[in-house]
């Protein structure tokens, strides 16, 4: 088995990313934020509407509101607090990952702090290694909330503590493989832009108006409807109406947004001054 | 033996301005090499290609036989980026270990040769402040601090002691000085006096043209094998305009510049005459004049703008 080289450059900065944006102001303020609202989420709406769920009384008030927000297949899920986490946490992670991993390169570039690392380590090493780290972050915050969620689980219903345990890698995995196009997105966006802030507002920009952008242009142009495709989170109101293993199908769109945007900004921080 | 830089041809435009234009040059391993030139003049584009921060509009440029930003030089160049700072959220000790990690040290020794180069500049003391509460002269010692780590071949150093106080500069003048033996390095710096103390060769870009590429206190090093010319230069106590005519009498003199009215640049062929010093100071005995300082050879300042100011 292929173990990890912790001494690879690449490995190193990532986990250097990992260290660099705890210790940053902008980084500690939007995971205090996170968690924040994290626990919020966890303790009121997750957890009541579990409660809800797995209460006879109140349980056909839950799944008319389900029903009416189209997430009928969720009914039929045995864990309650991971049917609501899903939902929940498909739609946010994605949104965090835009605040948090807005300045992969930005900030480092703007005082010159790039020209330390580009004599010791490829661009190519600097450009997927930030992803790696951020996805790290991503991926360690993904793994606490779902933990937490777990615990709920165990206290209010122990007897599923096996399912629980079967069903958190699945969301895990779904999860973050959701979270990779749109942190790559802020790859390309922080190798193009000069402002983190503008980076940030530009994905929010592109979030918004591609769908609308896409539907112009295939009411002239049909063929153009595949570029609904290359938008991140296209897939999210399908993934959020099936159970992660089934979800799994959903996710070659994701991965393909990944692997473009990473690319395109791989290849434009390739050749860019530094 | 294979060049340590080679530029052929090389221009870099921003826009419609040229930074540098079509530069041709070849340097060699060994002694500090001077880079000078006013500013705008495209010493600091230069480094930067060299480093392979940007690249060149047109034409060539290889480091150590590998085009610069090859995978090839990846730890091999130290450098010194003009204006470049630390992330403000970590420790120095922090990220140059980081830095020497990624040069494959381990995270033991990582650690102690980042204490090395902070050592040898003066550091040791700060290694554990964040950057935001360093002096601007310090900031720049901890960058030449890190353009010293690991085992480079050449390290370039844009401005080293600009904003420096003397004591900490004459420090980075004393490190460049040991370290040549192993390094080579290219200092760009706008105190000619400094280079000439540390430098055996000079680059001079004027304008994003190469205006020469020589010897200090010597010869152009690809035009003269030497043919023998060489210079003294004499500063008198007293302003003294008369003995100019008679250190042209002195045998082979062919010429005599009067930089100011108490300094003379003496050009002479040494090959006819080995001691022309003994012969100068029997003159200025015979007319009564006292000197402050006869030197062999040109100052840097003289070689590089006498000739242009005639």
């Amino acid at each position: 088995m292929n173990k990890i080289n912790i001494s690879h450059p690449l490995w190193l900065i990532a986990m250097q990313e990992l260290v660099a944006s705890f210790a940053s102001k902008r980084g500690l303020f939007v995971t205090i934020v996170f968690i924040l609202i994290w626990t919020l989420l966890l303790f009121y709406p997750i957890r009541f509407s579990a409660e809800a769920m797995h209460n006879p009384d109140s349980a056909s008030l839950m799944l008319s509101l389900l029903g009416l927000a189209g997430l009928e297949p969720l009914k039929s899920w045995l864990l309650a607090e991971f049917a609501v986490y899903w939902v929940v946490a498909l739609y946010l992670f994605p949104m965090f990952s835009l605040l948090i991993a807005a300045d992969q390169m930005i900030s480092e570039r703007n005082r010159g702090g790039l020209r330390f690392l580009t004599l010791r380590c490829s661009r190519g090493q600097i450009y997927f290694g930030r992803f790696m780290g951020h996805l790290l972050i991503q991926a360690i915050l993904l793994g606490i909330t779902l933990i937490i969620t777990y615990f709920l689980l165990l206290v209010s219903n122990p007897q599923y503590w096996l399912d629980g345990l079967k069903i958190v890698p699945l969301i895990f995995l779904n999860i973050l493989i959701v979270i990779c196009p749109f942190v790559a997105l802020m790859s390309l966006l922080s190798v193009v832009m000069n402002s983190v802030r503008m980076a940030t507002l530009m994905a929010v920009v592109i979030l918004s108006l591609a769908s609308f952008m896409v539907s112009y242009l295939a009411g002239s142009l049909p063929l153009l409807d595949v570029l609904n495709y290359w938008i991140p989170g296209v897939q999210l109101a399908q993934m959020a109406q099936s159970t992660p293993d089934v979800a799994f199908l959903s996710l070659w769109s994701p991965l393909m947004q990944t692997m473009g945007f990473l690319l395109v900004g791989y290849m434009v921080f390739r050749k860019q001054e530094i | 033996m294979s060049a340590l830089i080679e530029c052929h041809a090389l221009t870099k435009a921003y826009g419609n301005k040229q930074a540098l234009k079509n530069i041709d040059f070849e340097i060699h391993a060994g002694k500090p090499i001077a880079l000078v030139g006013p500013n705008g003049a495209g010493k600091s584009t230069l480094f930067s290609i060299l480093s392979g921060y940007v690249a060149a509009t047109s034409g060539q440029a290889r480091v150590l036989g590998y085009p610069v930003g090859s995978k090839e030089l990846i730890g091999r160049i130290g450098a010194l980026p003009q204006d470049a700072l630390f992330d403000p959220n970590l420790t120095i000790l922090q990220q140059l270990s980081f830095l020497a990690r990624l040069q494959g040290y381990s995270r033991y020794t990582s650690q102690v040769e980042a204490e090395r180069t902070l050592d040898l500049m003066q550091l040791s003391n700060i290694k554990n402040e964040k950057i935001t509460a360093l002096s601007h002269g310090m900031k720049k010692r901890v960058a030449i601090a890190q353009a010293l780590m690991g085992k480079p071949e050449l390290v370039l150093l844009d401005e080293p002691t600009a904003g420096l106080d003397p004591e900490n500069a004459r420090n980075i003048r004393q490190q460049v000085t040991e370290l040549s033996e192993e390094v080579t390095f290219i200092v760009s710096s706008h105190n000619l006096a400094e280079l000439e103390r540390m430098c055996a060769q000079v680059l001079h870009l004027e304008q994003g043209e190469l205006k020469t590429l020589q010897a200090i206190s010597g010869v152009d090093i690809d035009s003269t094998a030497s043919k023998g010319v060489e210079f003294l230069t004499l500063r008198l106590q007293q302003k003294n305009k008369t003995i100019v005519n008679k250190i042209n009498d002195l045998s082979s003199v062919f010429k005599v510049d009067t930089k100011q009215e108490d300094e003379f640049i003496i050009h002479y062929d040494r090959r006819k005459n080995p001691v022309l010093d003994q012969e100068l100071l029997k003159l200025l005995a015979l007319e009564g004049l006292v000197y402050r300082q006869i030197t062999q050879g040109q100052s840097l300042e003289d070689q590089l703008f006498m000739a242009q100011s005639k």
